[in-house]
């Protein structure tokens, strides 16, 4: 089946992120297909390479980073949800004339379209938000 | 690519988080890639669409005026429940734009009529 995920929610409450995760790595070992990650929403604002993670906690988005590496995720950052949000990459940096990019690399900004073709070229799109 | 229907569930009163937004500009963004949308709006969020919202005094965007331009994006089915508006003691008169109100067993088949759901 053809899998596309929507991730609405805050990484520093709740834990549909983290779960989303787990869906993804038991879809995949599953012989699942991920055609897109979405990220919307708060969740955006955890996608910055500005962040420090405590040591004894878990960086959730370097863990999407390693499944992308080890699988080829698709993983799309609402572009307008970011900019709002100060995750911007060097494209919004230099238009928007800010002093530094910090969208974490191997993530891309995209417009909603993104997430109209993930429904459309997917069996299901699954959201994990609040 | 196969044809897809789209329903987007509003839960969250105005004014609260972004969720009505978010979901709004899913509507409009799917809209554009000739996916057909319908929208249910549940609880509270019946109350975004009451006539003569005035948001200046919170410093906040209305929707309004985008749910009263959802019909030129060709997303003309609203729904929402004949229970909340009686909770709100509100008619379909009361509301800026078109909606069915239904029954909760017309809502439960409703769902089951859409390929996509999403309730942020």
């Amino acid at each position: 089946m053809i899998i596309s995920l929507l991730i609405y929610a805050s990484q520093n409450s709740g834990q549909a992120e983290q779960t989303a995760l787990r869906f993804t790595r038991s879809a995949l070992a599953q012989g699942h297909k991920i055609h897109r990650v979405f990220f919307y929403g708060e969740t955006v604002s955890g996608i910055s390479s500005l962040k420090v993670i405590p040591r004894d906690e878990i960086d959730i988005t370097g863990q999407w980073l390693d499944l992308a590496e080890s699988d080829d995720l698709d993983l799309v950052v609402c572009i307008a949800a970011a900019v709002r949000r100060g995750v911007l990459d060097q494209q919004e940096c230099d238009r928007h004339n800010r002093v530094a990019a910090n969208l974490v690399a191997g993530f891309n900004l995209s417009g909603l379209g993104q997430l109209a073709d993930a429904i459309l070229s997917s069996d299901r799109l699954l959201t994990f938000g609040n | 690519m196969a044809d897809k229907k789209l329903l987007l569930i509003f839960r969250n009163p105005p004014f609260s988080d972004s969720s009505n937004k978010d979901t709004l500009d899913i509507a409009l963004a799917c809209s554009a890639f000739d996916i057909p949308v319908s929208l249910l709006f549940l609880h509270d969020a019946v109350l975004q669409l009451i006539k003569g919202q005035q948001s200046q005094a919170l410093q906040q965007k209305n929707l309004i005026n985008t749910f009263k331009a959802l019909a030129m994006y060709d997303i003309d089915q609203l729904f929402l429940l004949e229970s909340d508006l009686r909770r709100f003691a509100l008619s379909t008169a009361d509301l800026t734009v078109n909606c069915q109100a239904i029954s909760e067993s017309e809502m439960a088949t409703l769902i089951r009529q859409f390929d996509t759901v999403i309730n942020l």
